[in-house]
């Protein structure tokens, strides 16, 4: 792939003496400072928005950690004891009840 | 011009009087770069403000003040790029407004240059814009800088981050489109641009 110098490139050469670059305009350089203030204000007010979301976020994890706190201390109330394993295990089971008559009846007949 | 080392690190490290100083230095050649990469002269100042506003809020990430020029060109192409990707989807047609021509007619009768002259690079750049649509935007502006803005392969491997070879190929390419379109065009020129001075 060799350099070639053919119409096109007399063509480009044209093109670039017939593009000089341009003098920059009276308003150039405020333009930009303008632009780069504008961004600026406007990237503060983002990181304002940014740190007031995440104290908003930080306050409301708190608060969510609170109420789980309290809420586990509610486990000692005596309306709520125990859960609801612990609650089978301890209920007697008609079965046992049965079991027990059959035991107390069992023992009547052996004392008469 | 080499880049002044000390001015970069200075207005790299928050120094707006430093940056001030080097948009100044810089501004000229970065709009000329910019007037040839869009072919739109009304719209030049405002992708360069975009150039250097960008240039502004990612200063600090240059690595080091000795690869700024490319680091600068890179920024240029981008906001080029970008600008002539927004054009297409506006689908402006050129035809809607004054065509060049009649623009730098206006001109030439304001200011004191010869008006064949100012018609004939009119008239270049007309052509050459026309002959650059035929590839895309992305071997439009790499063939430009190669081109036109006469940088070497190693200065654009600088800018693209791509290997020389890649771009070799790739110039190679959009060169040939852009060449068949010339020669396609090139009977029906006569007296176009790219056969001689102006009359």
């Amino acid at each position: 792939m060799t350099e070639q110098r053919d119409g096109l490139s007399e063509l480009f050469e044209q093109y670039r003496a017939a593009c000089p670059d341009p003098e920059a305009g009276a308003g150039f350089m405020p333009g930009l400072w303008q632009r780069i203030e504008t961004r600026r204000s406007f990237a503060s007010r983002i990181r304002l928005y940014a740190r007031g979301l995440v104290a908003v976020a930080a306050a409301l994890c708190l608060a969510i950690g609170i109420f789980g706190f309290t809420d586990a201390s509610a486990a000692t109330n005596p309306v709520y004891t125990e859960t609801y394993v612990e609650a089978l295990d301890h209920a007697e089971a008609p079965e046992t009840l049965a079991y027990s008559d059959v035991m107390v009846q069992a023992e009547y007949f052996r004392e008469n | 011009m080499p880049p002044d080392f000390s001015l970069i690190e200075r207005a790299r490290s928050g120094d707006d009087t430093a940056f001030n100083q080097m948009v100044l230095a810089y501004r000229k050649r970065i709009l000329g770069t910019i007037a040839r990469l869009i072919g739109r002269p009304e719209d030049v100042e405002d992708v360069a403000q975009e150039v250097f506003l960008r240039l502004y809020y990612s200063l600090e990430q240059l690595r080091s003040p000795d690869v700024f020029e490319p680091w600068l060109y890179r920024l240029t192409v981008n906001a080029a790029y970008d600008y002539l990707r927004r054009q297409k989807r506006r689908q402006e047609s050129r035809m809607a407004d004054l065509s060049e021509q009649q623009v730098m007619m206006a001109d030439a009768t304001a200011s004191g240059k010869s008006q064949a002259e100012q018609l004939y690079h009119a008239g270049v750049r007309e052509f050459v814009h026309e002959l650059l649509d035929e590839v895309s935007e992305e071997d439009k502006i790499l063939l430009t800088l190669k081109e036109v803005e006469g940088l070497s392969l190693k200065e654009l491997e600088q800018i693209y981050n791509v290997k020389e070879n890649a771009l070799k190929v790739r110039l190679y390419r959009a060169r040939q489109r852009v060449l068949k379109a010339y020669e396609q065009r090139r009977p029906f020129a006569a007296g176009r641009p790219g056969a001689g001075g102006p009359a």
